[in-house]
């Protein structure tokens, strides 16, 4: 059995659209993920990381190509794949009439963690955000930052190995965009495998262990941002990823030519 | 999916429900409020309708210049609703919306004309009850020549709106007199099976209402069924 937790390859999506005809949003990719790891997907906007993300939670399924997350094949075992993943979205919603603690409870629940310690559980995250004072009141009157807490809690309510942040910090101010790095670098800590896209160089830097670049839905380069830095010769991560692109698009210049 | 997981997902739909006001207004309090007032609203609209029927005199007339023992169903008849009993008021007075009085020597189509009735049923001795199902209309009767009037030819000659009923003098098979179904006994065990048309023409609408029935209104002679509702209870 393998040691990596996510497991990537040669994955394709291709959509088809009335106007752009057929879209390749991720064109063959392969990569993997080890436990205790933060792996950062970084790319511009419309790379294919949210896609890629997307896919690996199974919300989307893929045109080709295959994947394992914790030991689960992404199509044929969806529903554990579903279970051993946390997946958040600056755009995930919560159920607006439900209390903080009921939505941590629920996500435990439906993603089957053992109902005596559900309490227990959910004390524990209450306590790590310091949600005491709105536990009890429903997410549809709490802040945007209070919401963004619970939202973050209830992606790991139910414990899971493999942790999926899809640009966490869009949206967030300063403070809570330092509280999120926080808790991604504690779940590292914890030996969760934790993929992390994000076009914002400075949080790669600071979070990543290892950096695929990624660009028009292919990786272009994966390391560690000294091995990148090696690589390249260059020093800031900004001038390492702008350096792949433009051999990206000399290359696609290069075949069209 | 297992127990659980439908569970948790129960629960979930129960408190957003519940936690939804408009959801709850929608589903559980605007019924509790309105459905009395439409309740109540539906009986006061009944009682109303009621109320405006009983203030309308319909006056009916049963005729036959049929033999005897049809005189004495009907003479029968109306000693039976008259006779005072326990439960039931003297003579003269009405219960249930009906008075049968008993009327020599009227005419009931100029009585019809002239709108001092608003329906006839002429009961026929069985021979002229069967011509006239068979469908012959020289059995149907005719129209009392009008004062002044040009008596109409006789193949145009307008017909009498007739309900004409077979009669069968089987008074031993019959049960005994009830007070509250007074006449059903001596009438016997038939019913007038008005034509919808009949009913919807000459007794009160729904509205409480009553058309007067136009005396050029042919209709086709009654079936007889045999039934236990009692004649008195049509009118």
């Amino acid at each position: 059995m393998s040691d990596e937790s996510v497991e990537v390859r040669d994955l394709t999506k291709i959509y088809t659209d009335d106007a752009r005809g057929e879209v390749r949003a991720v064109d063959g990719i392969s990569f993997t993920c080890r436990p205790g790891e933060v792996f950062g997907l970084l790319g511009a906007n419309g790379a294919g990381k949210t896609t890629t993300l997307r896919m690996l939670s199974t919300v989307l399924s893929p045109t080709s190509g295959t994947a394992t997350v914790a030991g689960f094949d992404i199509v044929a075992g969806a529903a554990d794949v579903r279970r051993s993943i946390g997946f958040y979205s600056s755009s995930t919603a919560l159920y607006p009439r439900l209390t903080a603690r009921e939505t941590l409870e629920f996500f435990a629940r439906i993603n089957r963690y053992p109902e005596a310690k559900v309490q227990a559980r959910v004390d524990e995250i209450i306590s790590r955000f310091s949600m005491e004072p709105f536990a009890s009141a429903r997410v549809d009157k709490l802040s945007s930052g209070q919401k963004q807490k619970v939202s973050i809690a209830r992606t790991i309510a139910h414990d899971p190995p493999v942790l999926v942040f899809d640009e966490p910090t869009v949206a967030l101010d300063v403070l809570a965009a330092l509280d999120m790095r926080a808790v991604i670098g504690e779940l590292r800590d914890a030996g969760k495998t934790v993929l992390f896209s994000t076009h914002v160089m400075s949080e790669a830097e600071k979070l990543c262990d290892r950096i695929a670049i990624i660009h028009e839905g292919r990786i272009h380069t994966t390391g560690t941002l000294a091995s990148l830095r090696e690589a390249t010769g260059l020093h800031y991560l900004e001038d390492i990823f702008v350096h792949y692109v433009r051999e990206a698009r000399a290359d696609a210049e290069g075949v069209r030519a | 999916m297992n127990w659980s997981t439908i569970r948790a997902l129960v629960l979930l739909e129960l408190r957003s429900l519940v936690r939804d006001r408009r959801t709850v207004f929608m589903s559980i309090a605007l019924p509790v409020l309105t459905m009395p007032l439409f309740l109540f609203a539906s009986s006061a609209i009944e009682k109303r309708r009621q109320k405006q029927i009983e203030r309308e005199t319909m006056r009916v007339a049963v005729a036959t210049d049929a033999p005897g023992w049809i005189s004495d169903l009907v003479h029968s008849a109306v000693e039976s609703r008259s006779a005072p009993t326990a439960d039931a008021p003297a003579p003269g007075t009405t219960t249930s919306a009906v008075t049968l009085q008993l009327v020599t020597g009227l005419d009931p189509a100029v009585a019809l004309r002239d709108g001092s009735i608003a329906a006839y049923a002429g009961l026929a001795e069985p021979d002229r009850a069967d011509k006239i199902a068979a469908g012959d209309s020289d059995a149907l009767p005719k129209p009392a020549p009008v004062e002044g009037e040009k008596p109409p030819r006789t193949d145009s000659a307008p017909r009498l709106p007739c309900i004409t009923a077979r009669m069968t003098p089987a008074r031993d098979s019959l049960p005994r007199p009830s007070s509250r179904h007074c006449g059903s006994n001596a009438i016997g065990r038939a019913r007038l099976l008005l034509p919808s048309r009949v009913r919807r023409s000459r007794f009160p609408t729904s509205r409480g209402s009553t058309r007067p029935a136009s005396p050029t209104h042919r209709l086709r002679p009654v079936r007889v069924s045999d039934d236990s509702s009692p004649l008195s209870s049509f009118f």
